[in-house]
């Protein structure tokens, strides 16, 4: 399996990087800033890397050329939130964005067949959407809305903590219509939902970040159960949740063995969960986890530090260097 | 983020932040006893002088509002400014009690780049809502509408000389219960700092069952990133977006406290904070005779920084005459120099030295 990523090199530059699940790195692309998450295209040749927020850019990699084909950039009124997808056919690759002087999330459309041009945007349905993924069936996005707002006049500064009002929204690819919308009690009204992975099942798990007081015990995990008005809030890391701070940095699924891996960068730990029941299966301290996808059994890992992982088992150190905070699983060529 | 900063003595840098991976060990006890000293000698002591301004500033407008005259108007705005600069000595600390309750966005709702605060007020202002005129009915409101920015409109903003003339007593007690919601959140923030089990005691006692501070590097931590937050604040957010790249593209509205004539001494202010903060961790004695020369460094280019501020605010007491000279806007822009030196200071040299591993991922994530 190969995945993608981006590091920060011993210069002080950065690059995105095509990796193996062994950790030996196979391609590598100069980036201006560092990367987000990456997408990639159905047939699996291209795959997209998104520069992290508030970033204006997306880089276009061919993986049989093994080269950089083009660079998207963002709308002059528009920013990168650093997530996005392509949709089932190839055709559309999807984008989060913000709407920074509407203070809307959108999700900006881009025709892959004719050099990425932006074809339109559909609402997110909330402010500060982060990650979005296509679903198994290929005919809708889910979008987790943070709720946080920002503006790049005042780069990362959170805006409206007093009123946010995150949520997990489904649209329709076609028509861009809301299908349905899923928010947490108002108690966790201050837990940004931001990346999420679905589960074989349908189910969308959903790792947060919360803004409220930092000995608060509050469920930073909850999962969208298809149909489900509310989202359902997991107590699986509450007790690690201050520990934590609240802080979820990826989630990943593997559809493979049914489980579900979160990281938490700022506790130097990750767990894997049990996809059925919530509960964790296995606890590993890994300093400044951050980045994880599937592998064919388990899961591999990257940190701050160079390091990647097979679950909790070292695989490559690259010294000086630090690995953003995504790993996105191609579909082998 | 990619440091930019260009350091006025020529330091060699180490590696980027988060890449250290065996720093030297630190000896806790110090640690402890920096984030103790900090506490004691600088962060009480402040929330206790946001107490005492914001009393007197009560005082004030209710004598104010009791005999509205051209005098009162004036003691009034006169007790705004030193609540304005005790803020902006506490303005650094957004973690622990000023995050519970949004006390931080009650007391200080900034940056408004859509000015929904001001408008707001307005309404209010427009309506003569009568839940505004009471301070707990007040606090039931929006954030935006009980705050110092509101709290500045209300005293210096247009129309305002009206209270003076007896002819807006709606605006005026409306001022007064904003001074009164500032009193208590500032009353709440200092309790909680000295309550028993509160944050002090947190980061004093960091242990395995503490549910916030592990260890007395996390506590440490904490007080750097706060340090470190606010100078990229004053540094990037309030400079740089009003002094854009020329006196002429300059936006000088867009700093908090420009009414009031303010602007800039709630800036000296915030760097006043910093630096005493920093004193109160003793550096030179955690740190070796090398690492020692970075602290007195750290301190020479705070004061370099406040200089240039000092500078720009002797220029015109309009803040806005200071941003669109040549002089004003170079001195400001100039004094963004060793702010961000500090920044870069703290989080590599300082940090790796004190054993402070800053994760690349954890420090800044997404």
């Amino acid at each position: 399996m190969v995945y993608l990523s981006s590091r920060r090199l011993p210069d002080g530059g950065d690059a995105g990087t095509l990796l193996d699940g062994g950790g030996r790195i196979l391609a590598e692309f100069p980036l201006a800033g560092r990367g987000h998450g990456g997408a990639v295209s159905p047939d699996g040749r291209f795959c997209v890397l998104f520069a992290r927020r508030p970033g204006t850019n997306a880089l276009v990699i061919d993986r049989v050329q093994g080269s950089l084909t083009q660079i998207i950039r963002a709308r002059p009124d528009r920013h990168f939130y650093g997530h996005g997808f392509f949709s089932a056919d190839g055709r559309l690759l999807f984008a989060t964005e913000n709407d920074f002087d509407g203070v809307r999330g959108v999700l900006g459309i881009y025709d892959a067949t004719d050099s990425y041009h932006r074809v339109g945007e559909f609402d997110t349905g909330g402010i500060g959407p982060h990650q979005c993924l296509l679903t198994a069936d290929g005919r809708m996005a889910v979008i987790a809305n943070g709720g946080i707002e920002t503006h790049p006049d005042f780069p990362r500064r959170k805006l409206n903590l007093a009123t946010m009002a995150p949520n997990v929204t489904r649209i329709d690819l076609r028509t861009g219509a809301c299908l349905d919308r899923q928010a947490l009690p108002d108690a966790l009204r201050q837990l940004s939902l931001r990346h999420i992975a679905e589960a074989p099942d349908g189910a969308i798990w959903i790792g947060g970040q919360y803004q409220g007081p930092e000995q608060d015990t509050v469920p930073i995990l909850a999962v969208a159960r298809p149909g489900d008005r509310t989202l359902t809030p997991l107590d699986t890391l509450e007790e690690d949740g201050a520990r934590a701070r609240h802080y979820i940095g990826s989630v990943a699924s593997n559809p493979q063995t049914g489980q579900i891996a979160v990281t938490a960068p700022r506790g130097g730990f990750a767990h894997i969960l049990d996809g059925r029941t919530g509960r964790s299966l296995r606890r590993l301290e890994i300093a400044d986890v951050c980045g994880v996808a599937p592998l064919a059994a388990g899961f591999l890992f990257s940190d701050g530090q160079g390091g990647l992982w097979r679950d909790g088992e070292a695989l490559t150190r690259l010294p000086g260097t630090a690995w953003d905070n995504h790993l996105t699983v191609l579909t082998a060529v | 983020m990619k440091s930019t900063s260009a350091p006025i003595l020529a330091i060699v840098f180490g590696l980027s932040v988060g890449l250290h991976p065996d720093p030297a060990p630190a000896d806790a006890a110090p640690l402890t006893g920096a984030v103790s000293n900090a506490i004691e000698q600088v962060i009480i002591p402040d929330y206790e002088a946001l107490v005492a301004t914001s009393e007197t500033a009560v005082k004030a407008m209710s004598a104010l509002c009791e005999e509205p005259d051209s005098d009162g108007l004036t003691r009034a705005r006169e007790a705004f400014a030193p609540l304005a600069v005790a803020f902006s000595a506490v303005e650094p600390y957004r973690f622990g009690p000023a995050r519970a309750e949004n006390r931080f966005e009650r007391l200080f709702f900034w940056p408004d780049s859509r000015g929904r605060g001001l408008r707001q007020v307005q309404g209010i202002l427009a309506e003569k809502d009568d839940t505004a005129i009471d301070r707990e009915s007040l606090q039931q409101k929006s954030v935006a509408v009980q705050g110092l920015p509101a709290l500045e409109y209300l005293l210096f903003g247009t129309d305002s000389d009206a209270i003076a003339r007896g002819d807006d007593a709606f605006r005026c007690r409306y001022a007064q219960a904003t001074a009164e919601a500032i009193s208590d959140v500032s009353r709440q923030l200092l309790n909680a700092w000295n309550a028993e089990d509160g944050i002090a005691a947190r980061l004093r006692n960091p242990a395995d069952d503490n549910p916030v501070y592990r260890t007395s590097e996390e506590a440490m931590q904490e007080l750097l990133k706060a340090v470190r937050q606010q100078l990229q604040a004053t540094a990037e957010l309030k400079l740089e977006v009003a002094l854009g790249d020329a006196p002429d593209r300059s936006k000088p509205k867009t700093l908090p406290f420009w009414r009031s004539g303010l602007a800039l001494k709630a800036i000296d202010a915030n760097l006043d904070a910093v630096a005493r903060l920093i004193d109160a961790w003793d550096l030179p004695a955690l740190l070796d005779e090398e690492t020692t020369l970075i602290a007195q460094q750290l301190d020479y280019e705070l004061k370099t920084a406040q200089d240039a501020v000092t500078r720009a605010d002797a220029i015109d007491p309009d803040i806005q005459a200071v941003v669109k000279s040549q002089e004003g806007h170079s001195q400001l822009a100039y004094s963004r120099i060793p702010m961000k030196s500090v920044v870069t200071l703290l989080s590599e040299d300082i940090a790796h030295a004190l054993g402070l591993t800053v994760g690349f991922n954890a420090l800044d994530g997404d």
